[in-house]
């Protein structure tokens, strides 16, 4: 290990830093695709963390540039299959059988709005059939947009195929969509120390300006302007986007060491914010926040002049806020980017 | 805060571990725009030397040692002697006398002018001064090239008695002639005014003979009998030897003579001062490449850097960028050892190829050992690097002082006494220092720049004739400094966390030799230093090694006769370890591209390793023949288990320019730390082993010149692989691998030439087995193809020219088939395909070097261009994806790098 790492590091070190990023930036988003997951406990929304026999929803967040597409989905709510490497899968041999998963099929897309985020519902079985130890589930699966699902995958898993769940490629019927495998773990409430709320967005200000609305789901790409969203002009430089959180997104929690025997910590979460937007620029897109009462801010610009038309662009702007043990949600406004007045 | 683009999603580098964070601006991507520059200064000191009788006399001055650019002169000779006429009166008053004549040679050999400067009179001055101007001669040479010169010529004159008339009746012959030559062991140049002692080892008696300017010497008339010769030069080593004389019989010798401080060439039995005693034997290894010290600093592309020369060397891959894994005849990097004076060492680079972390001009020579090793070597299944330093000069105080934009260094050295010299040197990168003075004032920047130093404290004792005594203390330290230029502290606390690289060990290492009596040579080596290695990639990796090697060695050599050679020896190495790391689980360490689980595991743990060693090692040399047979024991108490690995080597000499090889044995090494850790690994893991086979062929036409032909085939068994399923253990023995191949090589290193010369090619393939589900699948780097060729040239006026090219297949990497999305953690994980089922392309490069020297009386001056990729060919070394692996891009090598140097040496 000591030669390996050596070594490793050595490439690490030559390969991991200056080498800049030739392709389009994620925080753009340029075609439909999940942005993050947002689990919530029946009866208590703002809990991330079910207890055995709870009932909670998982949600995808999926955003595409201009007017919304329709997704399918299968998602099935499984055992986390112990692996030394590679994608987590479920577990087949687990006491929770696989005919008791929990499962969410829309296949094919609504063909109307509204079109809803992909999600699945279920209730976490007891302890007793969970297994003891047992402190993780995991959302297995695939998401498409625009179309149905590959009826393969159904074959596959009528036949009892379970390597379908991890090895599909595109589990679109349209091999050009960009459709997804989904292997999602989330934790579970086994002790009240576990307890983790999501935190949460309380206010957006884009440049100063407290930014409310958000564009209806279905609207053009252009033709915004006089929509009533905030209006600013292209080309911009980089704005600040000032974004407060709940008061109670810093909790402290207890952190067992990763190493056995070792003391636990205790820790307070320094929720992250992160922005993805459909149109424009960030320079600095994620923020963290480390004190009581601190508003993150990033900086994002209007995309250049060239690219607006006269009636104005739309751009959905989403804020990912994630803290130390992954709860997550999410906001989304809208502005409306106008070409320069002549001068 | 964090820029955009520092996202916390993986980007996916084939062939590598996953980083999510990249944060910190490039230092390294700048090398390529750094031009170095260095001076050196080296005293001078015991130089020069005293005439041979009646010859010329004024022997050059033997070049310093690790100077290989100085400039080859070759002194006068006599072609065409004239025998003066004897002044009659002089004669008749039966005077004799010597003259010394002054002589003025021009570049033809004739004789320009001759004068006496302390005349003797009675006509002898005039009769010499007539009989010298019609001497023809072999002009003086510079690097070849016939240059003017001006000799002092003693003709001596003396009245011979007429030889009385063969005695029929006379007795047969009890004398012989013994005769020979004196040259540099290490460039073969003839070594001028050479003392030899030959001692009558039957009756004690000494006769003292000084070579002429060529180096040759010759007694005619020496008793029948056993002598030993001892042999010294200014400025060179000694060396003793034993020869028999024949009664009527000329015995003709060639004695290679080391420079001050090298090691003593095998077969020399007393060393002196100065050398290090015998130890090696002949031939234990099928096959031992070594690159002598007058190429180490000039094969063009490795910027004067001795250790990087073994890439030019046949069956050692390319590794992609450059960086300084070892891959040895499709071996894992981790599978050879590189050891310096017989003991292993953590890490020859600084930042995994920057520079050697051992200061070059200490270091003698470079013995690289492909396959079929001798059992002195042991724990690993690849290949080995030897890097031999050399004992400090005795020759006077010298001094080598070097900066250039990446580093400065210092060597001095010297002796202290007659029996005690001591060599200490230091170097430090100066990146960080420059760095702030070339970024812009008003940049926003955090620049991460490698900081490293070393050390090297060397001192030989000599306290009896029989005993050598070696001390040497050494180290090496590497760490990134941030470099901030108007940063928030945030982000400077990002990027501290960003990525970190910090390993430092400090050794000290003590070497005893001893001649024992019977004819057995004891090789004693203990050495013990801690290390440090410090690794962290963002917040979710770090790895921490806190260890104390404690290394020994002892290895006695015995002549048991002329035929019989014996080696036995043990070795031992052990220490205490503590290692902390908390990351993603670790896998396969080859063959594994989808180490990227973000499951986060921990681990403290400390323990003791004892591995001894014990071998013998059996030559028998009879004739043309030589067999050695070996045997080497190996415990490793990590995994409680043993090895047991026999040997065998024959070589035949088929003639005297042909010698045909055989090879087979057992090699055996311990899992990796991580692999056989009973916390995160498989304690009950065994040994793995590999089983070498190689046969070729040696054709040295002439000296200078040597063509060889190598098979080879390797077999391994026992390979670490990951665990398969939940129900497996973490690791496994289940592996497989196989190794085969052809090496041609040449070599062209004529001594007094003006060129040399290596070439190259490799035909191989590497393969493994991980599962018998997933087929045969190639070695992480299988490079089918290898093709190497430098050469260096000396033009007139001390200019030198040289280039290296160098071709290979493309590394096998494991394209990406499909992914899977994260939600909670933000991020797409790849499926993989088949497992190294793509390959980059082919590879190609030129490396280009030119350099002019300016000798002075007490100095030169030498400056250089080394150019690495002349024609900017970059290759492709890797693929990068981008966020969610459905667009790729190919990661591209090296571009042009000059290195433009001046050196100053005294």
């Amino acid at each position: 290990m000591r030669a390996n790492l050596a070594l490793t590091a050595s490439l690490a070190a030559v390969l991991a830093v200056g080498c800049s990023n030739p392709f389009p930036p994620e925080e753009i988003v340029e075609k439909p695709r999940p942005l993050a997951g947002w689990i919530s406990v029946a009866g208590d929304p703002d809990r991330a963390t079910p207890a055995p026999g709870e009932t909670a929803t998982y949600e995808f967040l999926v955003e595409n540039p201009g007017p919304r597409v329709g997704w399918s989905w299968l998602l099935i709510v499984c055992p986390v299959a112990t692996t030394q490497y590679g994608i987590s899968i479920c577990d087949f041999q687990a006491s929770w059988a696989p005919t008791d998963w929990p499962t969410a099929t829309v296949n094919p897309p609504a063909d109307a709005p509204p079109y809803p985020n992909p999600s699945i519902t279920f209730t976490v079985p007891s302890s007793d059939v969970l297994g003891p130890d047992n402190d993780q589930l995991l959302i297995n699966g695939f998401i498409c947009p625009g179309g149905p699902l590959d009826p393969g995958i159904f074959q596959a898993l009528a036949a009892g195929d379970a390597s379908a769940l991890s090895s599909v490629a595109n589990p679109c019927m349209d091999k050009s969509a960009n459709g997804l495998l989904i292997a999602t773990p989330f934790g579970l409430e086994l002790t009240p120390e576990d307890v983790n709320h999501t935190p949460l967005v309380t206010d957006v200000q884009l440049d100063g300006f407290p930014l409310t609305s958000v564009a209806d789901p279905e609207a053009p790409t252009t033709g915004c302007a006089g929509q009533g969203l905030y209006e600013l002009q292209a080309g911009t430089a980089y704005l600040p986007i000032d974004i407060t959180l709940n008061p109670g997104s810093r909790e402290t929690y207890v952190e067992p060491s990763p190493i056995e025997g070792q003391p636990s910590t205790t820790k307070t979460d320094d929720p992250q914010v992160t922005g993805y937007a459909t149109g424009g620029d960030y320079d600095i897109r994620i923020d963290n926040q480390r004190e009581d009462g601190q508003v993150l801010q990033i900086t994002w610009q209007t995309p250049p002049a060239s690219s607006v038309p006269a009636d104005g662009v739309l751009v959905n702007l989403t804020f990912l806020v994630q803290d130390d043990r992954k709860a997550t949600s999410w906001a989304q406004r809208s502005v409306c980017v106008l070409p320069p007045a002549n001068p | 805060m964090t820029k955009a683009g520092d996202s916390l999603s993986g980007h996916y580098l084939s062939g590598t571990v996953l980083f999510r964070a990249r944060h910190v601006a490039a230092a390294l991507c700048a090398l390529p725009l750094l031009l170095s520059v260095s001076v050196r200064a080296q005293g001078a000191g015991g130089e020069g030397g005293s005439g041979a009788t009646q010859a010329p006399t004024t022997p050059p001055a033997a070049p310093p040692p690790g100077t290989p650019a100085a400039p080859v002169i070759t002194p006068p000779s006599l072609a065409e002697f004239v025998e003066a006429t004897y002044p009659p009166e002089a004669r008749a008053a039966g005077l004799t006398a010597t003259v010394e004549v002054v002589v003025t040679i021009a570049v033809d050999g004739s004789v320009t002018e001759a004068t006496v400067p302390t005349p003797v009179g009675n006509g002898f001055d005039e009769a010499a001064i007539e009989a010298v101007r019609r001497f023809r001669f072999e002009p003086a040479r510079r690097d070849g090239n016939p240059i003017p010169s001006r000799i002092r010529y003693r003709y001596v004159f003396e009245i011979r008695e007429e030889p009385p008339p063969p005695d029929e009746t006379a007795a047969p012959p009890t004398t012989g002639r013994f005769a020979g030559q004196i040259v540099a062991e290490d460039d073969a140049s003839a070594v001028a005014a050479a003392e030899l002692v030959v001692k009558d080892l039957e009756t004690g008696e000494e006769r003292r003979i000084v070579a002429d300017a060529e180096g040759r010497f010759a007694i005619d008339e020496l008793p029948e009998g056993r002598y030993q010769i001892s042999v010294s030069g200014v400025g060179l080593g000694n060396v003793t030897y034993e020869e028999e004389v024949v009664a009527g019989e000329e015995t003709s010798v060639l004695y290679r003579l080391p420079r001050a401080g090298q090691e003593v060439a095998e077969d020399a039995n007393e060393p002196s001062y100065g050398a290090r005693a015998l130890i090696d034997p002949p031939p234990r290894e099928m096959t031992r490449r070594t690159i002598e010290r007058e190429a180490l600093y000039r094969i063009p592309g490795t910027r004067g850097d001795p250790i990087r020369t073994i890439e030019i060397l046949p069956g050692v891959a390319r590794p992609p960028f450059g960086i300084g894994f070892v891959i040895i005849r499709g071996s894992a990097p981790q599978d050879s050892e590189i050891l310096i004076d017989g003991v292993p060492v953590p890490l020859i680079y600084h930042f995994g190829g920057l520079t050697s972390v051992y200061n070059g001009r200490l270091i003698n020579r470079l013995s690289f050992y492909p396959g079929n090793f001798s059992s002195r070597y042991g724990r690993k299944i690849g290949g080995v690097v030897e890097v031999e330093t050399r004992d400090p000069r005795t020759d006077g105080f010298h001094g080598i002082a070097d900066i250039n934009v990446i580093d400065t260094s210092l060597l001095l050295e010297g002796p202290i006494t007659r029996k005690f010299a001591i060599a200490g040197s230091f170097r430090r990168s100066l990146i960080d220092l420059i760095l702030p003075y070339v970024i812009p004032s008003d940049a926003s920047t955090i620049t991460a720049a490698p900081v490293y130093y070393d050390y090297q404290l060397i001192g030989t004792w000599r306290p009896t004739d029989r005993d050598n005594l070696r001390f040497q203390f050494y180290g090496s330290s590497d760490h990134f400094a941030l470099i901030a230029k108007n940063s928030s502290e945030s982000d400077q606390s990002a990027a501290e966390n960003a990525i970190g690289l910090t390993t430092r060990f400090n050794n000290l290492q003590a070497t005893w030799n001893r001649q024992l009596r019977g004819n057995t040579d004891q090789n004693v080596v203990l050495e013990v230093g801690p290390q440090h290695l410090e690794f962290s990639a963002g917040l979710d990796v770090r790895f921490q090694l806190e260890t104390t090697q404690m290394y020994g060695r002892s290895q006695w050599l015995t002549r048991i006769n002329e035929h019989l050679r014996l080696v036995t020896g043990l070795d031992v190495s052990s220490g205490p370890f503590q290692i902390t790391y908390i990351g993603p689980s670790v896998g396969q360490s080859e063959g594994n591209p989808g180490n990227t689980s973000a499951d986060t595991i921990g681990v403290k743990t400390n323990g003791f390793i004892f591995r001894p060693g014990v071998y013998a090692d059996l030559t028998v040399e009879y004739g043309r023949l030589l067999v050695n047979s070996a045997l080497r024991l190996d415990y490793y108490s990590e995994i409680n288990g043993y090895s047991i690995d026999p040997r065998f080597v024959v070589q035949y000499q088929l003639r005297p320019q042909w010698k045909l090889k055989w090879a087979a044995g057992i090699y055996s090494q311990p899992p990796e730390f991580q692999e056989s850790s009973a916390d995160i690994g498989n304690p009950n893991l065994n040994p793995i082993h590999s089983a070498h086979f190689g046969t070729g062929v040696e054709y040295t036409p002439i000296e200078g010149f040597r063509f060889g032909v190598e098979g080879f085939y390797k077999q391994l068994w026992n390979r670490v692989v990951a665990g398969r399923t939940s129900n497996d253990p973490a690791y496994t023995n289940d592996g497989l691998g196989r190794i085969y191949g052809l090496e041609v090589s040449a070599s062209v290193q004529p001594s007094g030439r003006k060129y040399f010369g290596y070439l190259s090619y490799t035909l191989m393939q590497s393969e493994r087995l991980d599962t018998n589900a997933q087929g045969w699948r190639p070695f992480d780097f299988d490079q089918t193809n290898i093709l190497t060729a430098s050469f260096v040239y000396r033009l007139p006026r001390n200019w030198e020219l040289g280039g290296t090219f160098r071709f290979a297949t493309g590394n096998p990497y494991t394209p990406v088939a499909g992914r899977v999305y994260n939600a909670t953690d933000r991020y797409y994980q790849p499926i993989f395909g088949q497992i190294n089922s793509a390959r980059n392309p082919n590879f190609n490069r030129l490396d280009f070097r030119v350099q002019k020297t300016w000798q002075f009386d007490a100095w030169k001056l030498v400056w250089y261009l080394d150019v690495q990729n002349v024609y900017n060919h970059r290759s492709q070394e890797a693929v990068f994806y981008n966020y969610d692996y459905t667009l790729r891009t190919p990661v591209k090598g090296l571009p042009v790098i000059p290195a433009l140097g001046l050196r100053g040496e005294f």
